[in-house]
């Protein structure tokens, strides 16, 4: 539940920054530049006298975009393509499946690498490749659940009933889907985030002057010698995020273990 | 086995294939071309090059020529070291890499596999929740963090070891073999005690305890197989997270590896330079996952006996 | 029989920590003596198997041994530490289990396994334990074993695992056998296979044996003495003969009486016009394809039942019966033949044509753990079709039809709010039982509806939903592995072996005079069990 609350607060700043942040996003005061943590500059400011509480709270918006983003790409995709699998199976289940086996065999980073040097790096470019690869996981999981509750014999006697395929997936077989669907959600966000911050990290991502907790990483990472909050503070943000994200989402599979027999009363 | 070995190989050719087909007209299809930052070069010069570099006949003259040069082994000149062929400058980076991410991989499965197999025979007590915890926080500390963290503590603060270079001073392969491989460490741990979790919960450890055997015994002659085929699934995967990890690492450590090479060939579009290292880099992924699964295969008696496709 | 006990129980009490319930096992005394087979008996939940694991200290997490001693070899088994504990665990009890299929570790061989304790207990070499082990295998009824021995557990059957689980548990000569339910997993001709072999062993080798068994006709065959346990406590316990004939406590009887036996009752039997047709089945065949060969999992059946009437289907695991009773209510796959259902070929029907007409054809499953959607509340689950068949619409109507369904399946109307988690496998199977039967069907196909049942709770649902059928007058097909359960139900019988009928016909006919060598096979194996049990009581 920590998890839980933690990400509210972070998706209710990230809305409000604008409004809250204390000083401009551009603004300088070169006369204060790169110094430490103070009242006026709560946490400090960078090297060219920007405020780094300003700057983290506007990268964090960017970081927190492009993973959700990123995951509602995945999450169209992957749930698609796992339903459609799973529920017709036989050789197009075969079929479909294996081009994700053979899309999960490759160097998955190195392909968004490429996209970005092909499409240049711009913001909405960089989440949709992201996204399309990310959905590999939960086609997975979707078409895995899908062909488990199919094999219950509840589906079968809705089918005896004679109830309509199409009402089947949604009375019967979604409902099923939907707790492993929104753990892995949960855990794919963290792990856009994380594939953002690296390509930022590299200088591949998220371009200056706009700012992410990568980028920002990687800024504090060249000066860190001398100026190590610059490092800590977004270093802080981006793990405590990542940490309260995962943490949810084993909280979630736990709670939602689809081996149980019992949790989930009714809706 | 063999039979197994063998389809999976042949299995592996169209899917490197469309990589190399789907790479090549992507860079192709790239906006700009190469030469856009020479500006108003004399045309004969350009002409030169475009010849040098293939660029004067038709993309799919072009394509099959590449591919004829990639049965050859031959990955082109480099569009930014005109010099250099790509193969010289894999040859240089390559090695590197590979012994980066062979020490991570170590790493990673040896810390991973004794904590994960620690939690869970310990279950419940301290000594799970800690390696838990501190695998926890691992895959929520990206390399790109821990690195420079282990950069400040362990050789700028502490002066044990040295913060940069590869081969140059003693015990500067540490940090960097470190810093990569932890992730994969944590993530081992956690599959590995999940993996043990379930197969110590199986009826067939019950009967081996019925009969008499130690702990010890049940764990690594009754549990362990089963217990590590989901980190053995892993290794494909973690090789190639482990590949592109390097990329990072390497610019932290300012190591000479291919990592560097490739992100450098990135930011100046040279073009073969991504074509060919993509095309090595997936070869590698799809050979290790390749293996992985064949590992896989070969440690369960069900699939290694033949008939078994699933 | 024998002078002195080997192993005695006294008090045994075991409880989970943490439980404020009463202890789950609440002083249970027995003993048990060298060449002496003893049975527990109970239905489940009756701390029969915690009762066992108990003595070898490998009850699951949480369980303990609060009171109670165990005296076996001069100690008490249950202050014994963990490594005196493994010298006994093998050597001198040793256990079989129940599953076959999950109690041998998939991943190494067949060998391997056997060969274990031999060398871990009798400090045997590799050569030496391999020769004894071949022996073994031979004399637990596997043939060619010197082959077999580098096989794994997947390339054995069912009944041979179990022969191989036996001569793992003898490979280091224990003076005690525990067998958890070591046949209830089996086809009923391998149980008997099963059951001679495990009797030979005790008799040849002076073992004694603790048989935990719900089957009373099971122990009937194989147990010398008796203890009967319900909720934790025994009721009852003494000579078999004795026990199983005249039983003195009431639990006791009730499970005796349970048991299905005997013919189909006269209040149930058919009695209609032995010419109209509620369902007719002809050239049925379906083929599975199992990596690129095909199975013809049903083969050119041909059925038919008339209206009231209940035909049973019998085989073994594997024989197409579950395929069948799927493809006659248009589930699953039907590569050919008929299906009709009264004047509708229900063959040539699908999409909306076929949902139409499938209210005339309903289905109660084995598993009432699956058969219900974890989701909806039992209301919902019987509503549903009400409303899709607008046999009853508007909230009032649909309320009143459930209660009113809910009371005839013997439930209290008003759990029309509650989920299936809180009803017990009985409990469900009746909800099953009121959905299929809310549509007011001509025909019921029941697929082992009371497999998964302890013997008290079959006895009633089966005779539920006897009642009910003939009440209503529709036909039902019904489906078994249990001869027994058949006999008591079915007018006609058919049976079924490798996706075929072989034999079909009159029930008691076909009981008492059948006429293919698989029939007569198969009732020997169930019958053989009753039969030898009442030899050995005169005995």
């Amino acid at each position: 539940m920590a998890g839980l609350a933690f990400m509210l607060l972070l998706a209710l700043v990230a809305l409000l920054t604008p409004w809250i942040a204390p000083y401009g996003y551009e603004e300088q005061d070169l006369a204060l530049a790169a110094s430490p943590p103070s009242l006026a500059h709560w946490l400090g400011t960078d090297t060219l006298g920007r405020d780094l509480l300003t700057r983290i709270l506007y990268g964090g918006r960017v970081s927190l975009a492009v993973g959700f983003a990123a995951t509602a790409v995945s999450l169209i995709v992957g749930v698609a393509w796992g339903i459609v699998a799973g529920y017709l199976g036989g050789r197009v289940d075969a079929w479909m499946m294996r081009i994700v086996d053979i899309l999960y065999a490759l160097p998955f980073m190195i392909f968004v690498i490429l996209l970005t040097v092909v499409f240049g790096r711009s913001f909405l470019l960089l989440f949709l490749a992201i996204g399309l690869v990310e959905w590999l996981t939960m086609a997975r999981i979707v078409r895995a659940q899908v062909r488990s509750a199919r094999q219950q014999d509840y589906i079968a006697a809705a089918e005896v009933s004679g109830l309509s395929h199409a009402r089947i997936m949604a009375r019967h077989v979604l409902p099923n889907v939907l707790g492993p669907v929104v753990v892995y959600v949960t855990l794919t966000i963290p792990a856009v985030m994380l594939v953002e911050a690296f390509l930022s990290f590299l200088g591949l991502g998220i371009q200056p002057p706009q700012s992410s907790w990568g980028l920002l990483v990687a800024e504090g990472v060249e000066t860190m010698e001398e100026y190590p909050w610059l490092l800590l503070f977004p270093g802080l943000c981006l793990s405590l995020t990542l940490f309260s994200l995962n943490f949810l989402g084993d909280g979630l599979r736990d709670a939602l273990d689809p081996r149980g027999r019992l949790g989930f009363r009714g809706q | 086995m063999l039979r197994l070995t063998l389809i999976r190989l042949l299995q592996g050719i169209p899917v490197l294939l469309v990589v190399v087909t789907i790479t090549f007209f992507l860079v192709r299809a790239a906006p700009g071309g190469p030469f856009d930052a020479e500006r108003s070069l004399p045309p004969e010069v350009l002409e030169n090059l475009e010849q040098r570099y293939n660029l004067g006949a038709p993309p799919c003259r072009q394509y099959l020529d590449y591919l004829g040069g990639l049965l050859r082994g031959d990955l082109g000149p480099s569009f930014r070291y005109p010099n250099r062929s790509v193969n010289e400058l894999i040859a240089t980076g390559f090695p590197i890499t590979l012994e980066l991410a062979l020490y991570a991989i170590l790493v990673a499965v040896i810390i991973g596999v004794l904590a994960g197999l620690l939690a869970a025979v310990r279950r419940g007590t301290w000594l799970d929740h800690l390696p838990m915890g501190l695998a926890m926080t691992g895959i929520c500390l990206p390399s790109f963090l821990l690195g420079p963290l282990l950069v400040l503590v362990f050789g700028i603060a502490l002066e044990w070891l040295p913060v940069s270079g590869w081969g140059y001073a003693p015990g500067d392969k540490i940090l960097p073999s470190i810093t990569l491989g932890a992730a994969y460490a944590a993530y081992i741990a956690r599959l590995t005690r999940g993996g043990m979790l379930e197969v110590l919960g199986q009826d067939y450890i019950v009967t081996a305890r019925a009969k008499g055997l130690s702990m010890p015994v049940v764990l690594m002659r009754h549990a362990l197989r089963g217990g590590l085929a989901p980190v053995v699934a892993f290794l494909g995967p973690a090789i190639a997270g482990l590949l592109t990890g390097s990329f990072v690492v390497e610019t932290i450590f300012q190591i000479p590896g291919l990592g560097r090479f490739y992100v450098q060939a990135a930011f100046n579009r040279d073009y073969t330079m991504i074509l060919g290292t993509t095309i090595l880099l997936s070869a590698l992924v799809i050979l290790f996952n390749i293996v992985a699964d064949l590992l896989g295969a070969w440690m369960n008696p069900r699939l290694r006996h033949g008939r078994g496709t699933a | 029989m024998s002078g002195e006990a080997l192993l005695t129980v006294r008090d045994l009490v075991i409880a989970f920590a943490g439980s404020e319930s009463a202890p789950v096992v609440n002083g249970v005394d027995f003993h048990v003596g060298s060449g002496e087979t003893l049975a527990i008996v109970g239905e489940s939940g009756s701390g029969k198997t915690l009762s066992c694991l108990s003595l070898l200290g490998l009850l699951p997490p949480g369980a303990r041994v609060t009171g109670g001693n165990a005296r076996f070899d001069n100690a008490d088994q249950f202050r014994l530490d963990e490594s005196q504990l493994r010298r006994i665990r093998g050597r001198r009890i040793a256990m079989v289990f129940q599953d076959p299929m999950t109690a041998l570790n998939p991943y190494l061989t067949i060998g391997a396994q056997v060969m274990e304790p031999m060398r871990h207990h009798l400090g045997l070499s590799r050569a030496e334990s391999r020769s004894r082990t071949i022996a073994l295998l031979e004399e637990t009824g596997i043939a060619d074993a010197a082959r077999r021995l580098n096989q794994f557990p997947h390339e054995f059957s069912g009944g041979m695992r179990q022969r191989v689980g036996i001569a793992m548990a003898l490979a280091a000569e224990p003076a005690l056998l525990i067998a958890d339910e070591p046949t209830s997993a089996l086809d009923v001709t391998v149980q008997a296979q099963i059951l001679t072999l495990l009797r030979d062993l005790s008799a040849s080798r002076g073992l004694a044996m603790l048989f935990i068994s719900h089957d009373l006709d099971v122990v009937r065959r194989i147990a010398s003495r008796v203890l009967v346990m319900e909720a934790g406590r025994v009721v009852e316990s003494g000579d078999a003969g004795t026990v199983l004939t005249t039983p003195e406590h009431p639990y006791t009887r009730k499970l005796l009486e349970s048991l299905p036996s005997g013919p189909k009752p006269d209040e149930f039997r058919f009695t209609g016009r032995s010419d109209a047709r509620a369902l007719d089945v002809s050239h049925l065949s379906v083929t599975y394809r199992v990596s690129g060969e095909a199975l013809q999992a049903v083969d050119d059946v041909n059925l038919f039942i008339r209206p009231g009437e209940v035909v049973g289907i019998v085989g073994e695991s594997g024989s197409g019966k579950t395929t069948l009773a799927r493809a006659v209510v248009r589930i699953g796959r039907l590569d050919g033949g008929e299906i009709r259902l009264g004047d509708v070929a229900l063959h040539q029907l699908d999409g909306g044509a076929l949902r139409r007409q499938r209210r005339r054809v309903q289905m109660v499953f084995q598993d009432p753990y699956s058969s219900l959607d974890p989701r909806m509340t039992i209301f919902e689950t019987i509503a549903g079709p009400l409303r899709l068949h607008r046999i009853a619409s508007g909230r009032e109507a649909l309320d009143s039809r459930v209660r009113q369904l809910l009371e005839e399946v013997g439930l209290p109307p008003e759990w029309g709010g509650r989920f299936p988690h809180e009803l017990s496998g009985g409990q469900r199977q009746r909800v099953a039982i009121a959905r299929a039967l809310a549509l007011e069907p001509e025909l019921l196909v029941a697929d082992e509806p009371v497999s998964a049942l302890d013997v008290t709770i079959q006895a009633l649902v089966l005779r539920l939903l006897q009642g009910l059928v003939k009440q209503r007058g529709i036909a039902m097909l019904f489906v078994s592995h249990d001869l027994a359960v058949v006999r008591q139900v079915a007018d006609r019988v058919a049976v079924m072996q490798s996706g075929r009928i072989v034999e079909c016909g009159d029930t008691e006919t076909l009981f008492s005079a059948p006429v293919e060598s698989y029939t007569r096979e198969l009732l020997a194996a169930s019958r053989g069990v009753a039969e030898s049990g009442a030899t050995e009581m005169q005995a």
